[in-house]
């Protein structure tokens, strides 16, 4: 891979995009290629210890377009591991921080409402699903999809690690997080960012909300529902003392060994659901990311403010000809050549202040630029996305609300049927 | 039962009949179900109203017992109270020893006694009094007795004299009965006595007893864990209400109308469970609770009697053959027979229709649920037809099948808080019918024709 790859310039960046509709036709990765994780596997590191095993996920790539150049084999296939997920997940949050990053899924089992962890075969699977939609993500957004690390992480066996690490984002994701954990007072935040911001934090709440809620509900029905694998035990019990009622009892006793069956199934289809919602949960997150970097990069203009107007007003000290304190201190010898001196070093670094404000105000303005677009699109896709999972759980309910009303239809007919 | 938290009467004294007609004449109103003989039976009894009442020494409930009967003169309505029951049940089990009576509900545990006057337990023990005293007056031995027709025919102030004074002369009776009992009970050696018929009875009684025990306390997990969900659905209502407001678009749209479906949902199930929480007459939910546990009881008290009966067989197989203990071998055979052929098929019919009733409500619970949540999706996928045909009903928007790409007619500012509204309503069908009333549905089918 390219050796001139610097985590702040992204290569082959396309060509500029002005508005949404530009964004949206834009070209992407997977337009000319498939991407699925098709299988997990459980490796060890040697030792036989639980904590040392570890999954590894195959990512199946398809070239779709027989003349795409840039893939470099027709079907390849690779082994990665979550950690390996984060990593790029990671390089591309600090490489791209104009984009609403999409998020991987969650690394600890968040609003469990039974015991699982994270070697649990259905929590595996269900991962497999969330990193597949994180890479179909990554492959459809026209920026972060041609990035040459993202390329090399779904084609490049060996070494990765070894060319991820030296591209050096490890250093500024720390950098970015030490200057993140001090809290950003601006003194004139932009407004539509802020108010972005507000409504990642609103969505989060919301969304976690609304899991918890759902969490509880699944848990409670789920209880009920095994409830009526007794009233089947008991029921079949009950047909063998019983002559004539027997045969309504056995009949009935079979409805509710199904009504208890039946939640199995939904639990797994919420859970699918509820995982689509966490990623939105996470993307509140990012979308709040984008908020700070934004706000990092006025309060750098803001800097760069200050620091002038702390300039303009040391040189006109200096002019003035009241020295610095150390000259008063120790006295000078010839006053007018030092105040000269002085006076041409304060304008030289004059000079660099304005640069450098034009600098952050250029890179403000273009971040801002990107940014907008970027939200812009985001706001739609959630509204979309968040429709359909909402409306899937919907679907689910009445599902589920059919089948036992079924069920229980049944029972009262074997019940009445009974002499 | 509107009764019970209205009057506390001080005096325990209903002298007069006509007296209590007054506050009474309510009673009967507010129990429109008048007291009908069933076909084949020359009797009625309901205990129902119960109510408070203060006396000197001590606060207890009454409960009113209604009659109507063929054989004798009974008043209108009399007022017992738990006590009397058990003197009832008593004199029963003293007056036919070889037939269980039927059981009557428990006495209080000592915890229960703080609860003692609370709606959901007193109306379990109105209910539980009402099969206890029906049992006897369809059954055809103790109907006839001089127990039940003393029971239900003294005035009030009478019948503490005869129950009163009986009870004294009852401890002894029952201490003679248990001395007499026990030693016939005495197992003598050797005769273990094998009599397949009653030992399938026994058995089979068992086995019941043990099956309505198990079934009383599923059904009360099962309505438990009905009012729990339904709080929890309650408060993913909030959840989405809240989000609603705050989202816009088609997300917050979805998630108004998760909202509205979880609402419905927790009606249904809210409506299923709630019987057995004090709602004045609507009892359904905990009828199983109070009608399951005596039949369970009298179930075991049957056994018993088959015990009984094994031990007089055993007396009279390993005693000297005589007459009296043939006799009375008899008489217990067929007492038993006699009385189980009359009372397990009418047990099966009251579980039966127990079970009925369960499943009855379950159907409605689930019945509730599926609209409440077909609806949400009708709300959620219609787009913005949605918040058009919102004041029309549903059928009218299948029949006009409306093409998916409309422009909203009316504004949709003020959208999520109408469907909101709609959520906060208590049942999906009172909201459309209610708004169905102020508009004109036709109106608005004209105009988005024109539109679309």
């Amino acid at each position: 891979m390219s050796t001139e790859n610097s985590p702040i310039k992204p290569s082959r960046s396309p060509s500029v995009i002005e508005s949404l509709e530009d964004f949206e036709s834009q070209d992407t990765l997977l337009k000319h290629v498939d991407i699925s994780i098709v299988e997990s596997e459980k490796r060890a590191n040697g030792t036989l210890h639980v904590r040392d095993h570890y999954t590894v996920y195959l990512i199946d790539l398809k070239v779709t377009d027989p003349d795409y150049k840039l893939v470099q084999s027709k079907i390849s296939t690779i082994w990665r591991r979550y950690t390996e997920f984060e990593q790029i997940h990671d390089y591309l949050q600090v490489t791209y921080p104009h984009v609403v990053i999409p998020p991987l899924p969650e690394k600890r089992i968040l609003y469990a409402w039974r015991k699982s962890d994270t070697t649990d075969p259905e929590f595996v699977e269900r991962r497999r699903a969330g990193l597949e939609n994180f890479l179909m993500r990554v492959a459809s957004h026209p920026r972060l999809c041609f990035d040459d690390q993202f390329i090399s992480f779904l084609q490049q066996e060996h070494g990765w690690r070894e060319t991820i690490t030296d591209s050096g984002y490890k250093l500024h994701a720390e950098n970015k997080l030490k200057s993140l954990s001090v809290s950003i007072r601006l003194k004139k935040p932009d407004p539509e960012i802020e108010s972005v911001k507000n409504y990642g934090k609103q969505l989060e709440t919301s969304l976690g909300n609304f899991l918890y809620t759902r969490s509880k509900i699944i848990e409670k029905s789920y209880a009920l529902c095994k409830l009526h694998a007794s009233y089947g035990k008991l029921f079949s019990e009950w047909s063998v003392i019983e002559k004539d009622m027997g045969d309504g009892l056995q009949k009935a006793g079979h409805y509710f060994d199904s009504i208890a069956d039946s939640i199995d199934s939904l639990a797994e289809d919420e859970e699918q659901l509820a995982d689509q919602l966490k990623e939105y949960l996470f993307y509140a997150a990012a979308l709040q990311q984008l908020c700070s970097n934004h706000e990092a990069l006025q309060q750098a203009l803001e800097n760069a403010h200050d620091t002038l107007n702390n300039r303009v007003a040391e040189r006109s000290r200096a002019a003035a000809g009241k020295g610095s304190l150390m000259s008063r201190l120790f006295g000078t010898t010839e006053p007018d050549l030092a105040r000269d001196v002085a006076t041409r070093a304060l304008d030289a670094k004059l000079a660099a202040d304005t640069h450098a404000i034009h600098h952050a105000r250029a890179a403000l303005q273009e971040f801002n630029k990107k940014a907008l677009l970027e939200i812009e699109h985001f706001q739609k896709q959630k509204d979309k996305d968040l429709h359909e999972s909402l409306v899937g759980f919907i679907t689910l309910q009445v599902k589920a609300a059919k089948k036992n009303l079924q069920a229980w239809t049944q029972i009262k007919e074997c019940l009445q049927n009974m002499p | 039962m509107a009764s019970e938290s209205s009057s506390a009467v001080l005096d325990t004294n209903d002298a007069d009949v006509t007296d209590t007609e007054a506050p009474s004449v309510t009673d009967e109103a507010a129990e429109s179900i008048p007291l009908i003989m069933e076909h084949g039976y020359d009797i009625a009894v309901k205990v129902d109203a119960p109510m408070k009442q203060l006396s000197t020494m001590e606060t207890y409930v009454t409960y009113r017992v209604r009659c109507v009967c063929g054989r004798w003169q009974a008043p209108p309505h009399v007022r017992r109270r738990y006590n009397h029951f058990k003197v009832l049940h008593k004199r029963l089990a003293a007056t036919h020893p070889f037939i269980a009576p039927p059981a009557l509900p428990p006495l209080h545990s000592a915890r229960q006694q703080l609860d003692r006057y609370s709606p959901a337990f007193v109306a379990i023990r109105t209910l539980a009094l009402d099969a206890f005293l029906n049992r006897i007056a369809k059954h055809p031995i103790f109907t006839h007795s001089e127990d039940f027709r003393i029971f239900l025919t003294t005035p009030d102030e009478e019948l503490d004299k005869i129950f009163k004074s009986e009870n004294s002369a009852l401890n002894l009776w029952g201490l003679s009965s248990a001395l007499y009992g026990s030693t016939e009970n005495k197992p003598t050696n050797g005769a273990r006595v094998k009599d397949p018929e009653f030992i399938a009875a026994a058995d089979y009684l068992l086995s019941l007893q043990q099956k309505l025990t198990t079934l009383c306390a599923l059904t009360t997990k099962l309505h438990k864990g009905c009012s729990g969900l339904a709080t929890e659905l309650m408060s993913m209502k909030r959840t989405c209400d809240a989000w609603a407001t705050q989202a816009g678009g088609a997300a917050g749209r979805a998630a108004a109308a998760v909202g509205a479906g979880a609402a419905g949902a927790a009606g249904g199930a809210g409506g299923g469970a709630g019987g057995g929480a004090g709602g004045a007459g609507a009892a359904a939910g905990g009828r199983p609770a109070a009608l399951l546990p005596p039949l369970a009881a009298t179930a075991a008290a049957h056994v018993d009697k088959i015990r009984h009966r094994d031990a007089v067989h055993a007396a009279y197989v390993a005693g000297n053959n005589t007459d009296e203990l043939h006799n009375r071998l008899e008489q217990a055979s067929e007492a038993l027979r006699s009385e189980l052929s009359d009372w397990i098929p009418k047990t099966r019919s009251e579980v039966k229709k127990l079970l009925l009733q369960l499943a009855d409500r379950q159907v409605q619970v689930y019945t509730q649920t599926l609209q409440a949540w077909e609806n949400a999706l009708k709300l959620s996928t219609e787009a913005d037809y949605g918040e058009i045909f919102k004041t029309v009903s549903r059928n009218a928007v299948h029949n006009l099948s409306p093409s998916k790409s409309g422009t909203p007619i009316f504004g949709t500012s003020t959208t999520e808080k109408d469907v909101e509204d709609l959520a906060s309503s208590d049942t999906e069908k009172q909201d459309l019918s209610d708004i169905e009333r102020d508009r004109d549905p036709l109106r608005e089918f004209s105009d988005v024709d024109l539109s679309s």
